[in-house]
């Protein structure tokens, strides 16, 4: 992370210094205008990937991520019952709000039964990676329903 | 008369994928599992092939229709004596399967239902599409008459604004497209400054959607709310009906002592077509129990319960002073071979517990199996009652597991054996993969 931002300045200040002082602050401009808060709305859209597993007697109800239904039955993997994830080349576009990406994950199991989710956004994966439920409660439920960032 | 019983003892087999199960002592459960697409057990040497769509079990649907299609092929006599003595006798099964999974309740789907709607609104959509997508300012681009080169800028310039992650890779790119195509910074002023209108404008239609976004996501937190009350308070249940179907084919070799003529007619092959069918229940409840039922008519043999002998028949001929012998083996069984019909009952109740974090076991607490023989007096009626336990570690690696069981409760069978002698208890090991055993698990 160091290495990549050290990088990025030396890349940065050779261009400044031959070319490109005046589109270098363009583009700041750019992504000011675009980064800029849409008045009153508590969060952005976000690009989204996941990965999620579970064991055999889990059932899984459904999935929202950021307020975007999440189509399990698409993701399951042929191969693996268990597993789930983005189909190649496939994002989800979410609701980031400010103070995280609301995750509802429904599902019911039995004692010993777990699932397992890990979230990137964009190509940086969620600090509270990984999201997991490994204690059904008193009613056989495996739920999930927090915000996460 | 002939006493009909059956002491399974120690089975240890091995299991390509192995099934979560608490099997009794002849391997059996009323328990549905996910079954293997392959299985080989090593130890009775058979091999099985199967097609079924259970992999849909792994949603809360409020009706699921499930079916399956099982083929099982063995030796019998086992591997041992298939590799050291060529012995086969093929013994081979169809099972066919077909059942309706309900699980969930009326008001889960229709919170679900409400709550899928409103993220799936046009707004949302809406809202989406002109925020997070490039394609509505490539199409911008694409037909305005600018020149090519500007139109490669400002695609590349977008291409680097969405990538929301900033990713560094991405500007290098745009840096280094600025740097190769552009020395007239005034033409690249010009560039930027269109795609900041656009950006502009993008931003005053998503202002123009806030209000009725934020409505709408207000909408699905109460739901949710109410969803996940509504299962703090109800437990989790589900239910499969089954009916399952099957036909055995198995050619063995008798050995009759009371035939006439030469001692080669005393080996009689036997050739038995059997066929099942059974009626089930699953019913899950809570995060403890699960419990089975079924009932059922077979066409069956008695043939696990006689045991098999080997013979040699030796024959020699004189000539002179010489002796020539020959010696041709045979495998067969003794004692009095019968196919019967019959009618069975088996159920099981499972009792899923963990030790620890680490270790967890699933206890068939009591499980039964009740053979009633249909017009045959020879085969007496029996009821077995046991109950096993298997340890799991976490993901489900099987660790090991023991039963207990006590074969002919009434003693319809007479056996002069007293009730401890009528125990049969065992230690299950399985050996499972782990390529293959989350797909089980």
């Amino acid at each position: 992370m160091i290495m990549a931002k050290s990088k990025k300045r030396s890349f940065r200040s050779v261009v400044k210094r031959n070319y490109m002082v005046y589109s270098d602050k363009s583009l700041k401009s750019i992504m000011h205008v675009f980064n800029e808060e849409i008045e009153g709305l508590r969060g952005r859209m976000v690009p989204v990937t996941y990965t999620l597993e579970k064991t055999g007697r889990t059932s899984l109800f459904s999935l929202s991520i950021g307020y975007t239904h999440i189509d399990l039955e698409q993701d399951q993997d042929p191969a693996n019952d268990n597993q789930f994830s983005t189909r190649d080349g496939k994002k989800y576009t979410c609701f980031m709000e400010d103070d995280g990406l609301r995750i509802t994950l429904r599902a019911e199991g039995k004692v010993g039964d777990s699932w397992t989710l890990n979230v990137m956004l964009g190509q940086s994966p969620l600090n509270d990676n990984p999201v997991e439920e490994y204690r059904p409660d008193e009613n056989g439920r495996l739920d999930h329903d927090e915000k996460h960032n | 008369m002939k006493k009909v019983i059956l002491f399974a003892t120690v089975f240890l087999f091995i299991r390509v994928s192995a099934q979560m199960t608490v099997e009794d002592a002849k391997g059996e459960t009323s328990i549905l599992f996910k079954p293997s697409n392959i299985g080989l057990n090593i130890g009775e040497a058979s091999i099985s092939a199967g097609w079924n769509n259970f992999r849909k079990q792994a949603f809360v649907k409020p009706q699921t229709v499930l079916w399956g299609l099982n083929i099982n092929s063995k030796n019998k006599e086992g591997l041992a004596s298939l590799l050291d003595e060529g012995h086969l006798e093929p013994d081979s099964k169809l099972q066919i399967f077909f059942g309706i999974q309900r699980a969930g309740s009326r008001r889960e789907f229709l919170l679900s239902k409400q709550v899928y709607d409103l993220e799936n609104a046009g707004i949302v959509q809406e809202y989406k599409y002109v925020s997070a997508y490039q394609k509505p300012a490539l199409n911008l681009i694409n037909e305005s008459n600018l020149s090519s080169l500007q139109k490669k800028l400002i695609r590349d310039t977008l291409k680097f604004v969405f990538a929301k992650n900033m990713d560094i890779r991405s500007e290098l790119d745009l840096l280094y497209v600025i740097k190769k195509g552009y020395d007239d910074k005034a033409e690249i002023a010009r560039t930027f400054q269109l795609v900041i209108d656009f950006l502009a404008k993008r931003k005053d239609v998503l202002s123009g959607m806030q209000k009725n976004l934020e409505e709408n996501f207000a909408k699905i937190d109460s739901l949710n709310e109410e969803f996940s009350s509504y299962r703090k308070t109800h437990k989790a249940k589900s239910a499969i009906f089954y009916i399952r179907g099957g036909l055995s084919a198995n050619t063995l070799t008798l050995y009759d002592s009371t035939s006439t003529g030469g001692l080669i007619n005393r080996f009689d092959t036997a050739e038995f077509r059997g066929a099942f069918v059974d009626l089930g229940i699953n019913y899950d409840v809570g995060k403890r129990w699960s419990f089975g039922f079924t009932g059922g008519y077979e066409k069956y043999n008695n043939i696990d319960s006689l045991e098999s002998s080997s013979y040699s028949l030796r024959t020699s001929t004189t000539q002179g002073s010489q002796q020539l012998s020959a010696e041709t083996k045979y495998t067969a069984y003794p004692g009095t071979y019968i196919s019967y019909d019959r009618i069975s009952f088996k159920t099981d109740a499972y009792y899923f517990g963990a030790l620890n974090d680490q270790y967890r076991f699933v206890w068939n607490t009591i499980y039964s199996r009740i053979i009633l023989p249909v017009n045959e007096e020879r085969i007496e009626g029996i009821i077995e009652l046991g109950s096993g336990i298997n340890f799991y570690k976490s993901r489900g690696k099987f660790v090991g597991g023991t039963y207990l069981q006590i074969n002919d409760v009434t003693n319809n069978m007479q056996s002069e054996n007293g009730f401890f002698k009528r125990l049969a208890f065992g230690l299950v090991a399985k050996f499972t993969f782990t390529s293959i055993v989350d797909r089980i698990l």
